[in-house]
């Protein structure tokens, strides 16, 4: 040991025996009682016994020093200080101490499934038995900073055997971790956790990740594995219905997420109309739901963060997977493009069937995933990644509608030292719809368009294991079409409507540090600084003051040329969580979040249809900014495989857009005329058990809430309910979500779910009229009503097929089977009433309307070579 | 918890669950509000305005009329006054027959029995433009009674827009006399992407068989009119299904004085072309 000390210490050590020897300093009778001492007290009961110290307190470390015995000798107290990294020398009669903290170095790669190469997302590393810790981020990239010398490190990912390795630190170390999938039990968990301890080491609440595997399916309709409808099982989660597109996070409405697909913002979510959801299972990675706390990296809508990442492909072995069901047939294909060095993955689906969801109408889709990456080295990673989606609906009489995503990103993962982390992107992002009208009395062909241009880098900084920053920043180009409306041919009667492009420049720049105060209190806090500037040409229609807004009331226009910028809005959104590890395994977490909607789904009816317009906030149409408090209690049980939490929060949501009365969104010029603001307030309590490993595993949901909506604008036409607050669209009082998975025989594995909410709002009339002999809702006020209770079970049975020869040897074509009943019990779930007039009795009627009222069964085959 | 255990208690639940039956509908009792409706047309004829009254949605009566109106008259611009008298359930007829004429204003005033006065907004009416033709095509299809394919004919008219900004238009279809009046038949129209132009009009949404007789009727109403009907379409044919408007009141174009009450209805002045042709082989 004295040899790897510096000279100066050495010389300081000499000086010191020489001294203690020569001098004849009472060396053997220093009366300390035998005890644990913090460092100062240690100093004062030294400089008691007239020992004559030099040291400065704020330099030396908190540490505690034991004294075995008592009488004790100076020099074997002076050797345990040292054995703290505390050393001395001596000069005439004093000893000077003086603490050199150890070196540090930096251990860092990337955590991998060793089946496929998939990089694993949210995987914990950890320094055994502390608390020194880190997690992957969305590229399986991790840091750990620890201090030289031999560490165990134990790598853990939920459905994957834990790896411990023993690692000598003597200087900064590329470390990857390739973890083999668990096997021997069924530890698939659809919705899981990351890491085992997830839910409690978690510095954000509100957080619900999940695994796609189809391994231990749960329910899905029709058999396809469905992120959306696996979301909806979870707390504070839900859909205005089986039919409906989107998704309602906490009281927010289905505009309110933002949904990234490799970072590129997914506009639509749904195929079919809302019946399943655009992302391909079988290309998926990771799936994040981020409903309370959202990180200061993202940003953009008012409610929730859902990321999708799809995988990259095995960079080892190629592989063959696909699958038939009712709906569609689906295909993936992946393998190494250079072993080990760069990968792709190719995938696809498209419907079955010209699928009829009502009378004449037929409907498709279909819809490509393609990503490949290229590790340039061990600092250097690139991704390209796309999404080509296609919905094709039409009817008898030829009118066709089109609509789908499409997206495109590039991405450079760099690594400038173990410490820091950063991730480039280019991004296109586009949503567009085509309506083409062949029979109207003026046949048009009318398309409407989203396209958005992305610029971001992430930094991510480890200064130390407590002590984590990331930063960064995004510019975005939105280009919005509202619509352009062109006659069907040349016989078409109809005239051309080329409503303006909008534009806008959308940019964020962001901060955030986590860190560990005290031993038990986690804390991330941060900032986002946002900004939108509309941007010319650009006509701004100007109201008159103290009137309603609407067309008889324009006094002005403004025209902008290309370049000016005609509004701008800045907004600072702060960020803030705290955890508080109340044990090893309870923890109790506070959060804030500030985010601002600069961008807005505009539609006029209850359930968004494919063909609603987005639209930019402008001189007349502010940002929506919501401010989202949350508190839970998060606890695990027997070592994690039991995980629940309590979450409180509140919503309070500004500038909500709400419309007039049958506003008349399509091809409008001015659409801010059938638009009003409202302001929102959504509040509750989640609840959520689940059991993660053994034969059996499932979990429960409940979530109490309200949400509510208040339009109380200076006009009558401006206002809603007399502008009291009432129940949201989506409100829902009671959700509770129980799925159960239980694995029979390794080959066999059944599940059910069981799904039951309050009714949602609706508006029941308060009176009728006739007009011209048809009866008429007399309805007063909105949402007064509640439609019946919700509930439905749902079954799934697995059979997978023979892994292994009859020989032993594996096989490589592998397969299963699912059998999938919907809605077990033929429950006719109500979805709205209507209210018309009995045809043969003529009285007057209330007749409830479902989408699915019968037992509906399925059955999938899935393969994999 | 045992599987078993879990899986009782679920299947106890549903059978709970399946027992509950769907909530019955409570339709409490609402105000009565009058209720005003009629078109005023461009044909020598006796015209009508029918007065009646909203009850509560669970009602089921046929509407309270209004039988005792004290008076009922349409009052234009040039000063002209044409009284209407109750017939029958509410029905009030014009003394005489009278024609609307063409870029006059006309307003409609009802005083009721109570006193209270009913006042319209003023409807001009405008000229409707000529129908070219009347023609129709067919397409086949599974028949929903039979299950076998079935020709289905519909009409396609030929017509022109207004030679001026701004003109609304209200379709009107019969088979063999009887008018398609449920409100999904409201066809409206408007000039905004037409504007001065022919243009060909299908009418596919109406089934009818070979040798029936159609006639359409064009109707040349004004904004408001159009504006009213779109959201009473819209407000009877969508709640319910999955493409549902937000439900509320439809403003119409009548009004008390110095009431603050609302009525219900619309009265509005109409152009009116007629064209007719029965479906042969």
């Amino acid at each position: 040991m004295l040899l790897k000390l510096p000279f100066t210490y050495l010389i300081a050590f000499l000086l010191m025996m020489w001294s203690s020897l020569t001098h004849g300093q009472k060396v053997d009778d220093l009366h300390i009682p035998p005890a644990d001492y913090p460092l100062p007290e240690l100093l004062s009961q030294l400089a008691a016994q007239n020992i004559k110290l030099a040291y400065s307190t704020d330099k030396l470390p908190r540490i505690k020093v034991t004294i075995p015995h008592s009488p004790i000798s100076l020099n074997e107290v002076l050797q345990l200080l040292k054995s703290h990294r505390v050393y001395h020398h001596q000069v005439s009669e004093t000893i000077t101490l003086t603490y050199k903290p150890p070196r540090t170095f930096t251990l860092q790669g990337i955590v991998r499934d060793a089946e496929n190469g998939e990089v694993l997302i949210g995987a914990s590393i950890q320094k055994v038995g502390t608390t020194s810790g880190s997690i992957t981020n969305n590229y399986g990239h991790y840091s750990l900073t620890l201090e030289e010398g031999t560490h165990v490190i134990g790598v853990s990912f939920i459905g994957f055997k834990r790896q411990l390795d023993t690692i000598r630190l003597a200087q900064n170390l590329n470390l990857n971790f390739d973890l083999q999938p668990m096997t021997e039990q069924l530890t698939e968990v659809i919705v899981s956790a990351k890491e085992p301890d997830f839910n409690v080491e978690s510095i954000i609440p509100g957080i619900n990740t999940m695994d796609l595997s189809t391994k231990g399916q749960i329910p899905y309709f029709l058999g396809e594995v469905d992120i959306l409808q696996g979301a909806a099982l979870l707390p504070g989660i839900n859909t205005l219905g089986e039919d409906a597109n989107g998704l309602n996070i906490r009281g927010g409405g289905v505009d309110q997420n933002l949904i990234l697909l490799d970072e590129a913002t997914v506009y639509n979510p749904n195929h079919l109309f809302g019946l399943i959801s655009v992302f391909n299972p079988e290309a998926v990675n990771n799936v994040e739901i981020m409903k309370g706390f959202v990180p200061p990296s993202y940003g953009g809508r008012a409610s929730s963060v859902i990321t999708v990442h799809q995988k990259e492909g095995d960079d080892q072995n190629y592989h063959i997977t696909g699958g038939i069901g009712l709906v569609s047939a689906r295909f993936i294909a992946e393998g190494p493009i250079k072993k080990e060095e760069s990968s792709f993955i190719l995938s696809g689906r498209q419907s079955l069937f010209n699928i009829s969801l009502d009378d004449g109408n037929r409907s498709s889709f279909q819809d490509v995933n393609a990503k490949i990456n290229w590790k340039f080295n061990k600092r250097n990673t690139f991704y390209a990644s796309g999404y080509f989606g296609n919905d094709r609906s039409q009817n008898t009489f030829e009118t066709v509608r089109n609509w789908g995503n499409r997206n495109f990103s590039l991405r450079w993962n760099h690594l400038h030292t173990p410490r820091l982390f950063t991730n480039f992107s280019a991004i296109v992002s586009q949503y567009n719809y085509r309506i083409t009208q062949p029979r109207e009395a003026a046949s048009f062909v009318g398309n409407s368009r989203i396209i958005d241009y992305t610029l971001k880098s992430d930094w991510s900084f480890t200064l130390s294991p407590n002590q984590h920053f990331e930063f960064g920043g995004n510019l975005i180009l939105h280009r919005l079409k509202p619509g352009d409306r062109i006659p069907f041919d040349e016989d078409s009667s109809s005239d051309s409507l080329l409503l303006d492009t909008e534009h806008g420049l959308e940019t964020a720049l962001y901060a955030s540090h986590e860190t560990q105060l005290f031993s038990r209190l986690k804390l991330l806090y941060g900032f986002r600084f946002s900004s939108l500037h509309t941007i010319g040409p650009e006509e701004v229609y100007l109201y008159a003051a103290n009137k309603p807004r609407n067309d008889e009331n324009i006094v002005d226009t403004i025209s902008y040329d290309q370049g000016k910028v005609a509004q701008s809005y800045f907004g600072f959104e702060p960020r803030v969580s705290a955890a508080f590890r109340v044990n090893e395994t309870s923890t109790l977490k506070a959060s804030y979040s500030k985010n601002i909607q600069y961008l807005h789904l505009i539609s006029n009816t209850i359930t968004p249809s494919p063909t609603d317009i987005w639209k930019l906030s402008d001189t007349h149409i502010a940002p929506t900014v919501s401010n989202h408090y949350s508190l839970g209690y998060y606890k695990n049980f027997k070592e994690n495989v039991w995980e629940s939490y309590l979450d409180i929060y509140y919503k309070q949501i500004s500038d909500l857009i709400a419309y007039k009365n049958g506003a008349d969104l399509l091809f409008n010029e001015n659409p801010e005329t059938e638009l009003l603001n409202g302001t929102g307030r959504a509040y509750g309590m989640e609840l959520f058990i689940k059991k993660n490993k053994g034969r059996y595993t499932g979990w429960l949901s409940y979530t109490l809430s309200r949400s509510e909506v208040q339009v109380a604008g200076p006009f009558e036409e401006s206002t809603i309910n007399n502008g009291d607050y009432f129940p949201a669209d989506h409100d829902r009082r009671h959700d509770i979500s129980l799925v159960n998975i239980y694995q029979f025989t390794p080959r066999l594995s059944g599940s059910f779910s069981f799904n039951y909410n309050s009714g949602r709002p609706y508006t029941l009339p308060e009176g009728k009229y006739y007009y011209e002999g048809n009866v008429i809702p007399l309805f007063g006020k909105r949402n007064n009503n509640r439609l019946p209770d919700y509930h439905r079970l749902d079954l799934s049975i697995k059979w997978e097929g023979r892994t292994v020869k009859k020989d032993g040897s594996p096989k490589k074509w592998r397969d299963y089977w699912t059998l999938v009943v919907y809605n077990v019990y033929g429950r006719d779930n109500v979805y709205s009433y209507i209210f018309d007039e009995n045809e043969s009795s003529g009285n007057t009627s209330v007749t409830p309307y479902s989408i699915f009222d019968s037992v509906i069964p399925a059955i999938t085959y899935h393969f994999k070579l | 918890m045992k599987v078993s255990t879990s899986i009782a208690i679920v299947i106890l639940s549903m059978m709970a669950l399946y027992g509950c039956s769907i909530n019955e509908v409570d339709l409490g009792e609402s105000p009565s509000r009058i209720v005003v409706e009629g078109w005023l047309i461009d044909q020598d004829t006796l015209q009508e305005i029918r007065i009646t009254q909203s009850v509560g949605f669970a009602v089921q009566t046929t509407p309270p009329s209004v039988n005792d109106a004290l008076s009922v008259k349409v009052i234009s611009n040039i000063n002209d006054s044409y009284l209407f008298v109750h017939t029958k359930d509410g029905r009030y007829q014009s003394t005489r027959s009278f024609s609307g004429k063409h870029g006059i204003s006309y307003t409609l005033e009802i005083l009721l029995s109570d006193g209270r006065r009913i006042l319209s907004e003023p409807q001009v009416m405008k000229s409707a433009p000529a129908i070219d033709s009347l023609t129709y095509t067919s397409y086949e299809r599974i028949s929903e009674t039979t299950d076998e394919p079935e020709i289905v004919y519909y009409p396609v008219v030929f017509t022109s827009d207004n030679d001026q900004s701004q003109d609304y238009y209200r379709w009107k279809l019969y088979k063999n006399d009887t008018l398609f009046n449920e409100p999904r038949h409201i066809v409206l129209l408007n000039d905004r992407f037409i504007n001065g132009k022919s243009y060909q009009n299908e009418f596919n949404s109406f089934d009818y068989s070979l040798g029936d007789d159609i006639k359409i009727e064009l109707l040349q109403i004004s904004a408001s009119g159009y504006r009213y009907l779109e959201l009473l379409k819209a407000q009877t044919t969508t709640i319910g299904t999955v493409s549902a408007v937000s439900p509320g009141p439809i403003p119409g174009n009548l009004s008390f004085e110095n009431v603050d009450e609302e009525v219900l209805g619309f009265w509005g002045a109409a152009s009116v072309r007629t064209v007719e042709t029965n479906i042969s082989e």
